[in-house]
């Protein structure tokens, strides 16, 4: 333990003494993170979205009025599922149908009660879920060419359209993140080469006093240490207040009820926790590489 | 103490820095080791302490083969020497005694022990009173005793000396060589001086080994400095 708080307090005294390089590999890590963090809550989000529209992506699939016989019915509900893509199809009469389009009208919906019965000039249909939402269009063409189909009809394309926007930032972000990891590290792998140079003569002294290598390595690992955890301290507590902060004005939702934000807690604690290990991991990885090399093991 | 049998080095160069020498000191034994720039000295320095391993022969130190010795052994036998340089190598922002007991910190000693080991060692090379003094408040002579205090803080069985008196005017050379005597009597540390100084080696007679191009060309027991 007493070794352990020497290792700190030596790797405190070498980040002061590089204060500057100490400061832009810190500011570094702040950005990065702060990407990280973004890409975090965009990545948890859109999982979830996805997850929302894949329950709601589906495929209206309208009965031909001259295959309305039990037997052409059922074998069309067959075909529908045995095609690639659909993972259920769902039969809906013709009453049901009513029902749906009563509901959809909301208060208004009751005019409709007239055409019950035997003037219901609505078409027997089919819901179709689909694995995949990308799919839909594919899945939609199949099932326009099977025999006894008079129409079919999807809403949600908008839907997978923004999920398909959300995605590509995300990529974006990510692209930006490695970037920015690859800077950070660079300039943590520099201040520490830094340290190791300004303390050439007390690591020569502790070599010739028999001082273990892994006793003259570690507080530089330490440093690293550091420098990852001081860098996410800004970026951990703007990503938190900033998600609760959106979380609250957006009322829960992006754009539309379908997209239920996740909800800030417990999930900013796992961000944050993440945040902090990645900033340590990019630390000690910049810090282990400048070690590496530049107090390689010698006699 | 000190075994070197049929030792040669030849470094990655070409350079041949050592050719076939073989010596033995004694525990105890205060040895002087001369010769002109490129004989070997600093060779035989690096041999003993394992920071350089012979191309051929045995060098042999507190019954530690020091040439086949593992990577990982080598810190903990250095434990067993002291090394002593000609520009000090102190610590300049570390006081006279933060420096004697950085020495024993980094070798992981106890906190209470190293303390009272590193005060009495500031005592015995007289200089109890700096020890708040920084290096640069310090004559050459002082500081050269704080880095011999630091060389026997972790009681070596083996100081090597780098021509510890090469910075110095003749009158705090001799208080070193006095003080190296002392060490070297009281606590029957082996003594390794490497030096130019014909003066000294000729005023404290002790046995004098003289290289010359990586030869062992005299060792005389009884000592003085032949040209």
């Amino acid at each position: 333990m007493r070794r352990i708080f020497r290792h700190i307090k030596e790797a405190f005294i070498g980040l002061l003494r590089h204060l500057a390089m100490t400061l832009s590999s810190i500011s570094t890590i702040t950005i990065t993170l702060l990407f990280v963090g973004l890409f975090l809550l965009i990545t948890f989000n859109i999982e979830q979205f996805t997850y929302a529209v894949e329950g709601s992506v589906n495929i209206h699939v309208k009965v031909d009025p001259s295959f309305e016989d039990d037997a052409s019915v059922n074998s069309l509900g067959v075909k529908i599922r045995a095609l690639n893509g659909v993972r259920a199809a769902t039969f809906s009469s013709k009453d049901n149908e009513l029902d749906a389009m009563i509901e959809s009208f909301g208060e208004n919906g009751s005019i409709f009660e007239s055409y019950r019965g035997e003037d219901n000039p609505l078409r027997m249909a089919y819901l179709v879920e689909i694995v995949d939402g990308a799919d839909i269009e594919s899945v939609a063409v199949s099932i326009r060419e099977l025999e006894g189909v008079e129409a079919v009809a999807y809403g949600g394309i908008r839907v997978v359209e923004l999920l398909s926007l959300l995605e590509n930032t995300r990529q974006f972000v990510y692209i930006l993140v490695a970037g920015l990891g690859l800077i950070a590290v660079f300039l943590i792998a520099n201040t520490i080469k830094l340290s190791i140079a300004s303390r050439g003569l007390e690591i020569s002294i502790m070599r010739t006093v028999g001082a273990t290598n892994g006793f003259i390595r570690t507080p530089f690992l330490f440093e690293g240490l550091l420098i990852g955890l001081f860098g996410s301290i800004l970026p951990i507590g703007l990503i938190a207040i900033g998600y609760i902060w959106m979380f609250d004005t957006m009322g829960g939702q992006f754009i539309t009820p379908m997209f239920a934000l996740v909800n800030p807690f417990p999930f900013i604690y796992y961000v944050s926790v993440a945040m902090l290990l990645i900033a340590m991991g990019v630390g000690l990885f910049g810090s282990g590489l400048s070690v590496g090399k530049h107090l390689r093991w010698k006699r | 103490m000190i075994i070197l049998k049929q030792v040669f080095k030849t470094y990655k160069n070409g350079t041949n820095a050592l050719n076939g020498i073989s010596l033995t000191i004694e525990q105890g034994e205060f040895v002087y080791v001369i010769g002109p720039t490129g004989s070997g000295k600093s060779t035989i320095i690096r041999l003993i302490n394992g920071e350089e391993v012979p191309t051929k022969g045995l060098v042999e130190v507190a019954g530690v083969n020091v040439g086949r010795l593992r990577h990982s052994k080598v810190p903990l036998y250095r434990r067993n020497l002291g090394v002593v340089f000609q520009d000090f190598k102190l610590l300049e922002q570390k006081t006279v005694f933060e420096n004697v007991l950085f020495a024993l910190e980094v070798v992981n000693a106890p906190t209470i022990e190293a303390r009272k080991r590193a005060r009495e060692t500031c005592a015995l090379v007289g200089l109890s009173d700096k020890l708040n003094s920084y290096p640069h408040q310090l004559s050459g002579g002082q500081q050269q005793r704080v880095a011999i205090a630091r060389a026997i803080a972790n009681q070596p069985k083996v100081l090597i000396c780098d021509e510890p008196t090469g910075n110095l005017d003749p009158a705090k050379a001799k208080e070193i060589i006095d003080l190296l005597e002392k060490i070297n009597r009281e606590s029957n540390t082996t003594i390794l001086m490497v030096t130019h100084a014909q003066g000294i080696v000729n005023s404290h007679r002790r046995r004098t080994i003289a290289l010359s191009d990586g030869y062992l060309v005299s060792d005389l027991a009884a000592g003085g400095y032949k040209e």
